[in-house]
């Protein structure tokens, strides 16, 4: 082999180890940079103290309810751990209901009720609620393909509370949805024949939701009347919220009103779940 | 050999961009939440964390999440929603696009004959997906919380 020709090899073989050795640190580099990182984010994770859920009022004259005042519930209605009392303060009184009076109880509603569960003030295994029911559409329609007739049937609630007719107002006669209410009992009585009926009149509204015509005062008053008459008739309770959530012109009070004048903050739920729990026990 | 030498240095590169090739910045899910509600308002929002994905979005797989945070209208009343999801990897963020694309049909089949004039904010909500994580805006200015969000990432 020529002298040159050695050389060349030489030269060749010294570029080929340098690369190997350059390839050889990148690739250590990389590693370590990956793991480096991977720890960082491992030592974040255990430094990041618990979220918990916290209830945000954006109406100045509401009271705002914090998760500090507030115990923590589980999904299921047994799992409930003692008597334990949530209390909010509103402008003229204190109110306060138990968790565990409810424990073994089902609400059933509209986009209202929904709330219950949403604030977690109820577990929502407690509450079978759906944006848009009424007592018509309650009888057939399914909550995440479970109907109120399986619902009742699978739970064998205590006291069945149902507060149902703000969805039919603007739509359907008084009369025609205190029938499908009587239906919708009787199917309810069938799934559950022991449990209490509890019939919770629908809440007012406010003076400017009913100035637009839709959900008024005088079709909710009508409506309620109806619910009175047909409590007495079927031996049902009725607990009349709307009389307790009116101020003093008889609309939806601004303490308890959402923006639209028809749902709930949630010291209406508050109030409402104490007042239930109060008018039983009265 | 020349051929041999610029192959042994391609190595480094390959593995070197195979490591960054699923990355993304890793945000809590609770601090984007948080930034599109200081700037984007929800009447009556609640916070809802990983513990009430179930109730919420029943088609998703929990155990993929990491972390999560979610906003709606406690009331019932209005159908905003913002939902930040950060999964184990990217491919559980694909997946789990389908059960968020699932609750937002949902509220939109619920909301449309409920409350017409809400609509806008579902009909112009976005479900994004990047890197690992998986986000739902829907709420009065869509446009707002998505810029807010692709500042964080």
């Amino acid at each position: 082999m020529s002298r040159s020709r050695k050389k060349k090899n030489s030269v060749s073989t010294a570029i080929v180890v340098i690369s190997l050795l350059i390839a050889g640190i990148i690739i250590m580099m990389v590693v370590l940079s990956v793991m480096y990182f991977r720890d960082a984010e491992k030592a974040d994770e255990e430094t990041t103290p618990e979220e918990s859920t916290t209830a945000v009022q954006t109406t100045a004259e509401a009271t705002t309810t914090t998760a500090a005042s507030m115990t923590k519930v589980t999904t299921t209605p047994m799992e409930l751990e003692g008597t334990s009392e949530t209390e909010a303060t509103t402008a003229s009184e204190t109110l306060s209901f138990s968790r565990e009076f409810f424990q073994n109880d089902l609400f059933i509603g509209d986009s209202i009720t929904t709330g219950l569960s949403l604030y977690e003030y109820m577990p929502a295994a407690n509450v079978y609620a759906k944006v848009g029911l009424n007592p018509e559409t309650a009888q057939t329609d399914n909550i995440d393909g479970v109907t109120l007739s399986e619902k009742v049937s699978a739970m064998q609630p205590r006291n069945i509370y149902i507060m149902l007719g703000t969805n039919g107002l603007a739509f359907m006669g008084a009369d025609y949805m205190v029938n499908r209410y009587i239906e919708m009992i009787a199917m309810i009585e069938q799934a559950c024949p022991t449990a209490k009926i509890v019939v919770i009149t629908i809440p007012p509204v406010t003076k400017v939701h009913d100035a637009a015509g839709n959900e008024t005062m005088e079709k909710v008053t009508e409506y309620n009347s109806r619910l009175k008459t047909m409590c007495d008739n079927g031996g049902y309770t009725c607990v009349d919220l709307c009389a307790y959530l009116q101020d003093s012109e008889g609309f939806f009070s601004d303490q308890y009103a959402e923006q639209d004048g028809l749902h709930f903050l949630g010291t209406a739920y508050i109030a409402m779940l104490g007042y239930i729990e109060n008018s039983l026990e009265g | 050999m020349k051929k041999f030498i610029a192959a042994i240095m391609l190595i480094p590169v390959l593995l070197f961009t195979a490591c960054h090739a699923e990355e993304t910045k890793q945000v809590k899910p609770a601090d984007v939440t948080a930034a599109v509600l200081a700037e984007v308002n929800i009447a009556s929002a609640v916070e809802k964390g990983k513990d009430s994905i179930a109730d919420f979005y029943g088609k998703m797989d929990v155990s993929a999440v990491k972390d999560a945070s979610f906003y709606i209208c406690g009331s019932g009343a209005y159908p905003d929603e913002i939902a930040v999801f950060q999964m184990n990897s990217s491919a559980d963020a694909e997946t789990a696009k389908a059960a968020v694309q699932s609750r937002l049909d949902e509220r939109i089949e619920q909301f449309k004959t409920y409350t017409p004039d809400e609509m806008y904010k579902l009909d112009g909500a976005f479900l994004i997906v990047k890197g690992n994580y998986v986000i739902l805006l829907a709420c009065a200015d869509n446009d707002k919380a998505r810029e807010i969000v692709n500042g964080m990432f």
